[in-house]
């Protein structure tokens, strides 16, 4: 047995496949964090449409993510590192006193932000506390540099600049700004916010005022030019300014070099003795690329490999449950109906005739309908799992049936039957162990059939929507083709070929297990 | 036993089974939200009543509950619905404003126009592939041939159609984004544009390995046959040999087809919505999609319907293709 499983190319080139398919999947779901690629939580892995990172051998030197600062700590401000990251010590501007002390245990919690894989807020305690005494106004200026040495962006990046602030005035009022400033000089003003307004009436649209409790979360970006005070200073026609986002990105990203992210507190005493205590925590940057990952991102953003994975994982634990249900329902009245015959054997070809009668696909989109609506709160996969096993079980009970059939007549059964031994014993003894192998051919041919009912349902947006499986990923990017760069392919190959593949193995295996026991009915196919 | 008796027996089965499918039907279309406490009329009428006012929106409820007569005892409400279809009153969408019957007609030219030519290539296609292959068994064309028509059985539909609409519509624009837009009855020319590519897909898709399988496999028991072994041994020309094996293969083939032909309604769904061709397939889609209910549930008892008649045609004229069969 073994030569013959070496020589069969197509069990190998199969296995190879399946492989293929499915350790990316069981890798990526002990690795990967599970948050929805679907949900907000895991929107903007990087710029919409940003194509796999080994792909920029077709697209030239595509721009990555990049991000100030790029590690958890040093955003969270979980290490005290983080003063130094911003080029923040303590010194005397004006005879004003600056002390700066990393806070381990105050940090910010309460704000109302939008998780996404771009934001961070309510990153807890840890956070730069910043107290500046003295008469004289003053500006301190937290930066830090990076270098874009990239193809310049397309129209899908954007970048963002957020931070957490937190503070205690003394008879001190302050702005809190927010700045880009490209390697030509030029600064773009992303935010103004602090704790009075702003003298200048056209900047009172843009200015972000933080009340005297709380944390407040500040997020700024490219994306919504418009709500930028940059806007202010950039002169901007009346066309223009429907597509101000755009401009930004490309005002800001017009060359390589080095670029400066910058954060500038504005101390404004009104006494002597005012006094200003700052907490600041996220303080972060971000350039959204066109380049990420294994398989890049979506139309939102998100990671599509792990769309895949998740997706993978659905589909395939999806199948083998549906499978063995299947399977332990054809295998009992199969084997029941095949065994005695009679009316039991009647009844299972009229109701097998009568399901094989529907089209398929039609009563599932039927039944799934119907049941969403009255069962409202009930698990859509539970559902989807139930409809396909109520309308796939009767194939799989006349195959078991015809094989218990053949094997009923065979010589030795009767004689385990002159042996004396009752109908129970010899079926769980000779008929059962007989169509084991079938039972596991069957399974296998069951797998990829449930995905591919399942991903046909998702893909016309009848099934489920909410998280990845592979047939709403190929629907979704479907619909995305059209307006997507390079029409989306890293998006809409992973999907198909996975459902293709598995497909294809697994019936070469299915097929493998029939041959290899010699099964006494024909194939199926 | 007479052709007539036989005729009879067959058409009382296949009665038997559409009373079924329409039981099946209303259990879990009527009878079971009822059970569960809902009444069907909220399903019946659109969305953009609810907006209105309540006294408005439960007004027409009330109608619509006399109307369909979900206030009447079940077994009443079960014998009109049979009544009704059957008599094909398919009901009222409330959603486009006109009959069932009528959206139905209008979309059932674009499906058969779809699905019928593709049905001839692809058994033409199937009887050439398998024929030539079991010719030719053991050899590398016969190993192709097979193994490309498994592999073709196993890319899913939706995969291809999605792949062949970005490739050709999307990308190289030689055909229409969405069928609907382009058809007109009276120009051949628009016709064969947007439908060269879904006519081509669902030659591929749609039961062609199937046949194309099974073809091969009958033509191989058919050459190892005693009839044909023995037209070898009294020297009959290979030509006339390999005829008379097509000829006695193409039997289950001509089945196949037909069975086919009774399911290809159903099997339009994902062609018909990634083409937007308006046919039977992406009207049980947007119906599905808006909660259209007396849409879905009337195109797809026409198409179980159809399914039913072809099927009893093909037990009609199955006798008279293959002689052998008895009559039961």
């Amino acid at each position: 047995m073994n030569v013959k499983f070496i020589r069969d190319p197509f069990l190998i080139v199969s296995i190879i496949l399946l492989a293929l398919i499915v350790l990316p999947v069981v890798v990526g779901a002990f690795t990967l964090p599970h948050i929805n690629p679907y949900s907000e939580a895991g929107y903007y892995a990087a710029a919409p449409y940003a194509v796999p990172s080994w792909a920029t051998i077709f697209y030239g030197n595509l721009p990555p993510d990049i991000k100030i600062p790029s590690s958890y700590d040093l955003i969270s401000a979980k290490s005290p590192e983080a003063i130094s990251y911003w080029n923040l010590r303590n010194e005397t501007i004006n005879g004003d006193t600056i002390t700066v002390v990393w806070n381990s245990t105050f940090g910010p919690t309460g704000e109302s932000f939008t998780k996404t894989l771009a934001t961070f807020g309510n990153t807890g305690p840890g956070s730069i506390e910043i107290i500046i005494q003295g008469s004289q106004p003053i500006n301190l200026t937290l930066y830090h540099t990076f270098t874009y040495n990239y193809k310049l962006p397309s129209t899908y990046n954007f970048f963002n600049l957020q931070a957490s602030i937190y503070y205690i005035s003394y008879g001190a009022n302050f702005n809190f700004n927010g700045y880009l400033i490209n390697p030509k000089n030029q600064t773009f003003w992303m935010f103004t916010s602090g704790n009075f307004p702003p003298t200048n009436p056209v900047l009172v649209t843009y200015f972000h005022y933080f009340g005297p409790k709380g944390w407040n979360y500040i997020l700024s970006s490219s994306s919504s030019a418009s709500f930028t005070p940059w806007i202010t200073t950039a002169n901007l026609t009346g066309t223009q300014l429907t597509s101000a986002s755009d401009i930004l990105l490309h005002r800001a990203f017009n060359t390589t070099g080095n670029y400066t992210v910058e954060y500038v507190i504005e101390y404004i005493p009104s006494s002597s003795n005012s006094k200003l205590i700052v907490y600041l925590s996220d303080l972060y940057f971000e350039f959204l690329g066109s380049r990420y990952g294994l398989l890049g991102t979506d139309e939102n953003g998100a990671s599509v490999f792990s769309e895949y994975v998740m997706g993978g994982e659905f589909d395939l634990i999806l199948a083998t449950i549906v499978g063995l249900a299947i399977l332990g329902i054809g295998a009992m009245l199969g084997l029941l109906a095949g065994y005695y015959g009679g009316g039991t054997d009647t009844a299972l070809v009229a109701v097998t005739d009568f399901v094989l009668l529907i089209p398929g696909l039609a009563m599932l989109i039927i039944l799934m309908t119907i049941f969403q609506q009255i069962f409202i709160s009930a698990n859509k996969a539970l559902l989807i799992s139930v409809v396909i096993v109520i309308l796939s079980w009767p194939p799989t009970a006349r195959i078991i049936r015809g094989q218990t059939m053949a094997i009923r007549s065979m010589p030795f059964i009767e004689a385990a039957r002159a042996l004396g031994m009752s109908n129970t014993q010899i079926l769980w003894k000779h008929v059962i162990r007989h169509v084991v192998p079938i039972l596991i051919a069957q399974l296998i041919f069951d797998i990829p059939a449930v995905i591919g009912i399942e991903s046909a349902l998702d893909f016309l947006g009848v099934g489920i929507l909410t998280t990845p499986t592979w047939g709403n990923m190929l629907g979704f990017s479907t619909h995305a083709v059209l307006y997507a760069p390079y029409y989306a392919w890293w998006w809409i190959l992973p999907p198909g070929f996975a459902l293709f593949f598995l497909g294809i193995s697994l019936f070469y295996l299915g097929e493998f297990i029939e041959r290899q026991y010699g099964l006494l009915t024909g194939g199926t196919h | 036993m007479g052709f007539l008796s036989y005729a009879m027996r067959r058409a009382v089965e296949r009665f038997i089974l559409l009373l079924g499918l329409m039981i099946f039907l209303w259990f879990f279309v009527e009878a079971l939200p009822q059970l569960f406490g809902i009444n069907p009329a909220e399903w019946y009428i659109p969305f953009g009543m609810l907006g209105k006012s309540q006294e408005f929106y439960q007004s027409i409820i009330r109608s619509l509950t006399i109307e369909f007569g979900f206030n009447k005892p079940l077994y009443v409400q079960f014998i009109k619905y049979i009544y009704n279809l059957l008599t094909f009153n398919l009901g009222y969408d409330w959603m486009q404003h006109e009959p069932v019957v009528e959206e139905i007609m209008r979309a059932l030219p674009y499906t058969v126009v779809l699905t019928v030519p593709p049905l001839i290539f692809q058994t033409i296609l199937a009887i050439l592939l398998g024929s030539y292959s079991a010719l030719n068994r053991g050899k590398w064309i016969d190993h192709l041939i097979s193994n490309y028509l498994i592999i073709q059985y196993n890319i899913p539909g939706f995969f291809i159609a999605a792949i062949f609409w970005v490739l050709f519509a999307v990308a190289l624009k030689t055909a229409p984004l969405s069928a609907v837009a382009v058809i007109k009855w009276n120009n051949i020319g628009s016709i064969l544009s947007a439908y060269w590519l879904p006519w081509i897909i669902q030659t591929l898709i749609f039961g062609f390995p199937n046949r194309g399988i099974l073809m091969r496999n009958t033509m191989e028991d058919i050459l190892d046959s005693d009839f044909i072994k023995y037209e070898r041994l009294a020297g009959l020309r290979e030509q006339l040999i390999r005829n008379h094996a097509i000829r006695n293969s193409l039997i289950p083939i001509i089945t196949r087809t037909a069975i086919d032909l009774a399911f290809i309604l159903g099997g339009i769904y994902i062609l018909e919505y990634i083409f937007g061709i308006p046919g039977m397939g992406l009207l049980g889609v947007t119906a599905a999609l808006q909660l259209n209910i007396p849409l879905l549930v009337g195109s797809f008892y026409v198409l179980t319907l159809y399914a039913l008649v072809i099927l009893y045609i093909n037990d009609l004229i199955y006798p008279l293709i293959d002689p052998r069969i008895k009559l039961r």
